[in-house]
């Protein structure tokens, strides 16, 4: 394709979409509990994994449809946040007091999780990628042709996208997220229940996570490494976007579609990786350490 | 010749004008201290000197040499010492370790580690903390830690030391303690010192000369007495005119 | 330097001087592992143990190095091509450090590991632009000159760690690894320091890799960058903890065992373990064994004063 007609596509636009709709889910939640609790969890992509094979599971072994595991996944992805909060990260976080070393080694327990999560889906399943076949039917609009599956996914991920800002922004909870995000010692002096606002960024993030999977587990095929990709688009966009700033962060998580598909399409599919790594690291060098107002005080 | 000088030092944050044209200058061997209300400046003319932040406009010189623009690193190696508001001790190190990196990159430089202990044993000793050299620093009290601030800005050599509020949150005999051992410090090595401090009857007691800081302009400068007296002073502070 | 540390690094010159004289293949081999891991551990500690700056990026000096001695077999005498390696991971430290160092803590972390992967990529699709799917080397010396190298290497490593954490140098980097900005106050360089830390780290993985291209006889970017060498090198620094070269110890001989065991049967128990084994020393003991040992010495020291 000549660059004009790659960059007129509707093909492309839709795919790009659909690329911005998923990484903004899986962002929203990582941009939520990271802004919380400063804790960078690289384990987030690995939801998504799971999500992902929780459907094909339902899907195969059941034959319950994607469509509605996706409520089950989303759930019981919600649940495993609360759990992981009481059981583990609420102790780690009382320990030390939010120093660059704390922050970093708590990256690598993230990392530890990160692995042990993905290799124990390797015992279970194999490393072999897998894919089921649902909503495969494709439909034509104009000129656009596109899988059943894949227009179903758009959908559920914008209403998801949708669901998430009218929540945040209607429910006290948006607000008090806010308060915690820019400073949860103060929000706590005027009466946040921080805990609560932890508990609840996580359950909507690993939810959120695990409904992509669910997503993705339609469209194409996957594997138990499948998260990593997914942790680092999902950093780009919050880098991009901005810590806590959710509008923004659909915005970027847009961005990053456009950037990837199109630069793909312009390019070539090997160069994907490039593109996502490189936006990456000028993101961290580029952007001033201002965008994350270093938490001050005890 | 003046030891510090600053010329129409200014220094904006966005619309916040933190300094307006600040000039003084500090002579040798004299003991000035800055006064003001919280958000008056004080700690932002300190980082303005130490090259923490640069200045919008001005200079600063220290004996004649530009310092402007120079990095803390370098600042300090020209001689001049600082501690901060909130304390920023090596927390794992002992307090020893934590005065030989002063001393190893500090103004005084030391190379050898046999020389470098020496010349901190010393600075223990007139602080009279030698009972305490192999402590964790992060196991020292507030007062301790004030103290390892205040030495470690000694050790480096420094010939000019700037203490930023040393004495906040010290009980008042830590700090009539902190106030004899500054005093003894200024005198026994000559240092010229600038002192930011709320505890109002220390400053006094020790400056020999203030300068007073209010919305980031300079609006008084004298001796202890000649302050107590002045009229834009008291406007300031108590809202009144004598 | 201790009595009983000088016993223990002379007893293991002589262990490791022996092995090749053992006639056993198998049990050279663990001992160009263990030499190799030595070496590339030790180096990443000169970087983030003492500056804290925590680093997952590290295998890119070593698939630099590889690629490099790849590149130019048989253009240049091996022995250059080796040195070049190293010089060429230098460099590359060298030339990213100023900006990559400027950030901190955990953003450190994942963009050290953003960096290598992107160096990967990189390389991949210079490869594929070209036809290249993979190069293979004809003629590499034999296991004995490699095992040489290497415990050059290793020996390098543990001189190059040792003398910096005991240097003024090294003070200056465990100065801003407790507090950056006290660290500069008082007098410290720190944004030099941090790279010449980085620049020294690079060095010897360079050669390393250089020298395990050799080995395997074959290059292959996926598998020269392959951020599992990251992964390794931290745990095994973090097993043993502490800011001198005897730390590594500990984590490269029990993980080179444990590979042993599990790597080629079953690698995601071996990956399970490792990822357990992380999670375990960062909440339990982030100090790492000798750290452990060292606190618990001087609190019993402490109770009897």
């Amino acid at each position: 394709m000549s660059v004009l007609e790659v960059l007129f596509s509707g093909q492309l636009l839709f795919a790009a979409l659909l690329t911005a709709s998923v990484y903004a889910i899986v962002a929203v939640g990582l941009n939520m509990t990271y802004g919380t609790m400063r804790l960078l969890n690289v384990a987030h992509g690995d939801l998504v994994m799971i999500g992902a094979y929780a459907a094909y599971w339902l899907f195969t072994g059941l034959g319950i449809a994607p469509l509605w595991s996706a409520i089950v996944v989303t759930l019981a992805c919600a649940l495993l946040g609360v759990l992981l909060y009481s059981g583990l990260l609420k102790n780690l976080m009382a320990r030390a007091g939010g120093t660059a070393r704390l922050e970093a080694n708590s990256l690598l327990l993230f990392f530890g999780l990160s692995m042990i999560i993905q290799n124990v889906m390797v015992s279970v399943e194999t490393a072999t990628p897998r894919a089921y076949q649902y909503l495969s039917e494709i439909h034509r609009f104009g000129g656009l042709s596109m899988t059943g599956n894949r227009l179903a996914a758009l959908a559920v991920a914008i209403l998801a996208c949708l669901a998430i800002a009218a929540f945040l922004r209607w429910n006290i909870f948006g607000l008090a997220l806010r308060a915690v995000i820019e400073r949860s010692d103060a929000a706590r002096i005027v009466g946040v229940n921080v805990e609560q606002v932890h508990k609840v960024s996580l359950a909507i993030g690993f939810g959120a996570a695990g409904l992509a999977g669910v997503l993705i587990s339609m469209m194409e095929q996957f594997s138990p490494f499948i998260g990593f990709s997914m942790t680092i688009a999902a950093f780009i966009v919050i880098i991009l976007g901005g810590l806590g700033n959710i509008a923004a962060g659909f915005g970027a998580a847009l961005i990053l579609g456009l950037l990837e598909t199109y630069g793909v399409a312009l390019t070539s599919p090997t160069l994907r990786s490039v593109l996502l790594y490189g936006v990456f690291v000028l993101t961290l060098i580029l952007l001033p350490q201002g965008l994350f107002r270093r938490r001050l005080g005890p | 010749m003046s030891h510090l000088e600053l010329k129409n030092v200014s220094r904006n944050f966005g619309g916040l004008r933190a300094l307006s044209k600040v000039s003084f200058d500090v002579r040798r061997g004299e003991m000035l201290g800055i006064m003001g209300a919280n958000g008056a400046g004080k700690t932002t003319l300190f980082n303005v000197i130490t090259g923490h932040i640069p200045p919008s406009s001005g200079e600063i010189t220290l004996d004649g040499k530009r310092l402007t623009g120079l990095r803390p690193d370098q600042v300090c190696r020209q001689g001049v010492g600082r501690t901060f508001q909130i304390v920023k001790p090596f927390p794992n190190f002992t307090v020893m370790e934590n005065l030989l990196t002063a001393a190893m990159f500090g103004a005084a430089g030391i190379q050898g580690k046999a020389a470098a202990h020496e010349h901190c044993r010393r600075v223990l000793e007139d602080m009279g903390m030698t009972r305490q050299a192999d402590y964790p620093a992060r196991e020292l009290t507030l007062s301790g830690q004030k103290r390892l601030e205040l030495a470690r800005a000694v050790c480096t050599g420094a010939e000019i030391v700037m203490l930023d509020e040393v004495m906040a949150g010290l009980t008042p005999t830590e700090v009539a303690d902190m106030s004899n051992t500054i005093a003894r410090l200024h005198q026994k090595r000559k240092l010229t010192v600038l002192i930011i401090e709320h505890v109002m009857k220390a400053l006094m007691n020790l400056s020999e000369r203030i300068v007073v800081l209010h919305h980031g302009e300079v609006i008084a400068t004298g001796t202890p007495d000649e302050i107590g007296k002045h009229p834009k002073v008291h406007e300031v502070y108590f809202g009144e005119s004598r | 330097m201790k009595l009983s540390s000088a016993v223990l690094w002379a007893v293991l010159a002589a262990i490791f001087l022996y092995l090749p004289f053992s006639g056993s293949d198998y049990l050279i081999g663990i001992g160009l592992s263990m030499l190799m891991w030595l070496a590339l551990t030790q180096s990443w500690s000169v970087l983030s143990s003492l500056t804290g700056y925590i680093s997952l990026g590290h295998v890119v000096f070593y698939g630099l190095g590889s690629y490099l001695v790849v590149v130019t077999w048989q253009q240049i005498p091996l022995w250059l091509a080796i040195i070049a390696s190293g010089i060429l991971a230098g460099l590359f430290a060298f030339l990213v450090g100023s900006p990559v160092l400027r950030v901190r803590g955990p953003y450190f972390v994942i963009l050290t590991f953003g960096l290598a992967e992107l160096v990967k990529y990189l390389l991949m699709a210079a490869e594929a632009y070209m036809g290249i799917s993979s190069r293979l080397l004809f003629g590499t010396p034999d296991i004995t000159i490699i095992y040489g190298i290497m415990l050059v290497l290793a020996v390098a490593s543990t001189v190059l760690l040792e003398g910096v954490h005991r240097s003024r140098f090294g003070h200056g980097l465990k100065s801003l690894r407790e507090n950056e900005e006290a660290a500069e106050t008082l007098g410290v360089p720190i944004a030099r320091f941090k790279r010449t830390a980085f620049v020294l780290s690079a060095i010897i993985p360079g050669m390393v890799g250089a020298v395990m291209a050799l080995r395997s006889t074959y290059f292959e970017a996926s598998q020269a960058f392959d951020p599992m060498i990251s992964i390794n090198v931290i745990v095994m620094a973090i097993i043993g903890g502490g800011d001198s070269a005897r730390g590594p110890l500990l984590g490269v001989a029990f993980l080179v065992l444990l590979s042993e065991l599990l790597w080629v049967e079953a690698p995601q128990y071996y990956l399970i373990i490792l990822g357990c084994l992380m999670v375990l020393f960062v909440v339990k003991l982030p100090e790492g064994l000798l750290g452990w040992f060292q606190n618990r010495r001087r609190r019993l020291m402490e109770q009897k004063a």
